[in-house]
């Protein structure tokens, strides 16, 4: 008993002394420290919603024979004008016939149409015209699939929708970019279903069928600071690297661990003491962010937390080994540079989903940085994530047992 | 030496990758004494000093240090020995009183007499500032006082002196003396051989991992060094010097012959140096 208290008492004594050793190194503190407070401002100066009009690419196929034979108004490339006045969308609301007609056109030299708020409600456009635009929906016209596809890929609108209104039945296709949200396509379905009510003036005896043109994102529409989030706190934490590896590099660089280690510190109380110090470190960082960033709130903060000790567990894992392989601080950066960037790749994926690929899953972090992103920002729970659980307590526990034994060995 | 045995070293070795550092050398040190462990640079001094404090483990043989394995009971010996070593090893960034109760702490010792120790070694009690701006000496004087935090039994110092000015070499001979008056032994490792001279009670000779001589310096001056007589005298107008072999035959008769036909100048004793008798004995310089 007096043995453990012993020991504990040593490790605290070095965990003192570490984590004033962190923080007097004036460059690690005045990075981390301003790092942190700088991305709490930026996240809280950073828009907290998603403002966007929804841009449809609309491509009549049959629409030619429809106008020839009187029944549809369109006026071919470019916005359209064809589109069913508010009143006559107000009167689909009604159940009255939507024929679009020169006796009801659309919005006075409008080149678009907007119905704004919630997609699929088919409320009528805003008095003011088009001054409702900016939060409702534009329609591009165009002449081929070609053109329309050409501009869902150059994310010129946010869907592009095929009508065949030639074909029995009547055919429609929705195209989508693989970044947008699930709820475009779904904005798209209505917005398609009204818009071929309108033209044709009953409900169309088709299935609707959309297209994602590459891998489906769906659902990832997150405010750019919502999603930076979990970038700066990955990115936080790796920096923590840093600090840890200095320290270790500081302590064999300075025969300052060799003094230690002929007192009665054990090699493994040595260790223990750093990587506590790394932990408390990392975590520390981690929660002081989380909390500057509004990530601790009542839903998620067990579930945060979870992750930032399991986070902290890694980096200091990845410490050991660079502090152990590295001579001093300029070698430590170099040879953490292209890890740090792969270390980095899963949370800067958030930022750009359309690079998402399945090697990221061999990148440790991702397990942190995904669960982190579906908890902050998909209001996912610890219980969706068992596997990353799993998977970050085994890399965690391999790069520790790595870190362990080549830092053991070089300071032997 | 006394009877307690503090230091017991029995044909221990350590090779790195094949090259043997310290080759089956045996020894022991008792209470109060002070073995000047001498040899050249890369001659297996460090390496022997980092198997008896723990930090290396002997690839054959055995070490005891007052009584137990280092191997095996480490931590209970590291407990009660001191350790300073050649190069520095402070952390730079905490103040001398820092680095002294922070080592302090580490050995359990609650409330470390920091300014005594200070003082001990002639550094000043009351600096706050970082270790860093201390010079070579007074960082080397800290190292000292830092290594006696734990009142050790057995003090090992790897190069003390080197390289230090007059007034820390001086400091450091005087706190080694103190502490073997207290009955404190003393591992001394030196390519210093005045210090050695000076300081220790035995010497050892390491060269190329193997141990050459080990005596009291007296006896290996006696066994190995050359005794003569240093005389100068006028001749004429001639100034002259000779060296007369004190053991050779017809040396009494020619001091004689010198003191009564010359007006002798001066005349002194010369004995073989340590460094004469390692040379002698290794063909090796220390330096």
């Amino acid at each position: 008993m007096a043995g453990i208290r012993v020991k504990i008492s040593r490790m605290a004594a070095m965990v003192g002394k570490d984590l004033g050793q962190v923080f007097r190194n004036r460059f690690m503190a005045v990075i981390s420290v301003l790092l942190i407070l700088l991305y709490a401002l930026l996240y809280n100066l950073m828009p907290k919603q998603v403002e966007e009009t929804f841009k449809l690419g609309l491509y009549l196929e049959g629409g030619d024979r429809a106008v020839a034979e009187g029944e549809v108004e369109t006026s071919g490339m470019g916005t359209g004008t064809g589109f069913p006045a508010p009143d006559a969308v107000e009167a689909a609301k009604e159940g009255e016939d939507l024929i679009a007609s020169p006796e009801n056109p659309g919005p006075p030299g409008g080149k678009a149409v907007s119905a704004p708020g919630v997609p699929g409600t088919a409320e009528p456009a805003p008095e003011e015209g088009t001054a409702g635009l900016g939060r409702g929906v534009e329609l591009v016209e165009v002449r081929s699939l070609e053109e329309l596809r050409g501009l869902v890929e150059r994310e010129e609108v946010a869907a592009g929708l095929l009508l065949d209104l030639g074909a029995q039945p009547p055919r429609l296709e929705l195209y989508v970019t693989s970044r947008a949200p699930e709820e475009t396509a779904e904005a798209g379905e209505v917005l398609s279903r009204e818009i071929a009510y309108s033209l044709l003036g009953h409900r169309l005896p088709v299935d609707f069928h959309a297209v994602v043109l590459g891998p489906d994102m769906a659902g990832r529409q997150i405010p750019l600071r919502d999603r930076l989030r979990v970038l700066i706190l990955a990115f936080v934490f790796l920096l923590e690297l840093y600090a840890l590896g200095n320290l270790l590099v500081e302590e064999i660089q300075r025969r300052t661990a060799q003094a230690v280690l002929v007192t009665p510190v054990s090699h493994g109380e040595f260790i223990a003491a750093k990587a506590l110090t790394g932990m408390v470190v990392a975590f520390g960082e981690g929660l002081l962010l989380a909390l500057l960033l509004r990530a601790l709130v009542a839903s998620t903060w067990l579930a945060v937390l979870v992750f930032l000790v399991l986070g902290a567990s890694l980096v200091v894992g990845f410490s050991f080994i660079l502090g152990a392989v590295s001579r001093d601080f300029m070698s430590m950066a170099m040879i953490s540079l292209v890890p740090f960037l792969l270390l980095m790749l899963p949370a800067f994926v958030l930022l750009y989903p359309g690079f998402t690929s399945p090697l990221l899953k061999a990148v440790p972090t991702y397990y942190l940085v995904e669960p982190l992103n579906g908890i902050l920002n998909y209001g996912k729970g610890l219980s969706d994530y068992p596997f990353s659980i799993f998977a970050l307590c085994l890399f965690s526990l391999f790069f520790f047992w790595l870190g362990w034994y080549i830092l053991r060995r070089r300071l032997t | 030496m006394e009877s307690e045995i503090r230091i017991s070293a029995e044909n221990i070795a350590y090779s790195y990758d094949g090259r043997p550092a310290v080759d089956h050398i045996s020894f022991q040190v008792g209470k109060g004494e002070v073995l000047g462990f001498l040899g050249p640079n890369g001659a297996g001094k460090t390496t022997t000093l980092k198997m008896l404090v723990g930090l290396l483990v002997p690839q054959d043989g055995r070490i005891t240090i007052l009584g137990r394995d280092i191997v095996k009971e480490r931590a209970a010996v590291q407990a009660q020995i001191g350790v300073c070593f050649e190069e520095k090893s402070l952390y730079e960034d905490m103040s001398a009183a820092a680095n002294l109760k922070f080592f302090a702490s580490l050995f359990g010792v609650r409330d470390p007499d920091i300014p005594g120790l200070l003082g001990r070694v002639g550094l000043p009690v009351d600096r706050k500032d970082r270790v860093s701006n201390y010079s070579k000496g007074m960082k080397q004087r800290l190292m000292v006082a830092r290594a006696l935090v734990n009142n050790p039994k057995v003090l090992f110092l790897d190069e003390p002196t080197d390289g230090l000015d007059p007034v820390s070499s001086e400091a450091i001979r005087e706190v080694i003396l103190e502490e073997k008056e207290k009955g404190v032994t003393v591992f001394l490792t030196t390519h210093d051989m005045m210090e050695a001279d000076k300081l220790s009670d035995r010497v050892a000779f390491i060269n190329e991992g193997r141990i050459a001589a080990l005596d009291t310096p007296d006896n290996l001056k006696h066994e190995y060094g050359k005794r003569i007589l240093k005389v100068r005298y006028r001749d004429g107008d001639l100034l002259r010097e000779e060296e007369i072999p004190l053991e050779g035959e017809g040396s009494g008769r020619r001091i004689q012959e010198i003191l009564r036909e010359y007006m002798v100048l001066d005349m002194h004793t010369e004995e073989a140096t340590l460094e004469d008798i390692f040379i002698l004995l290794t063909g090796k310089k220390l330096e």
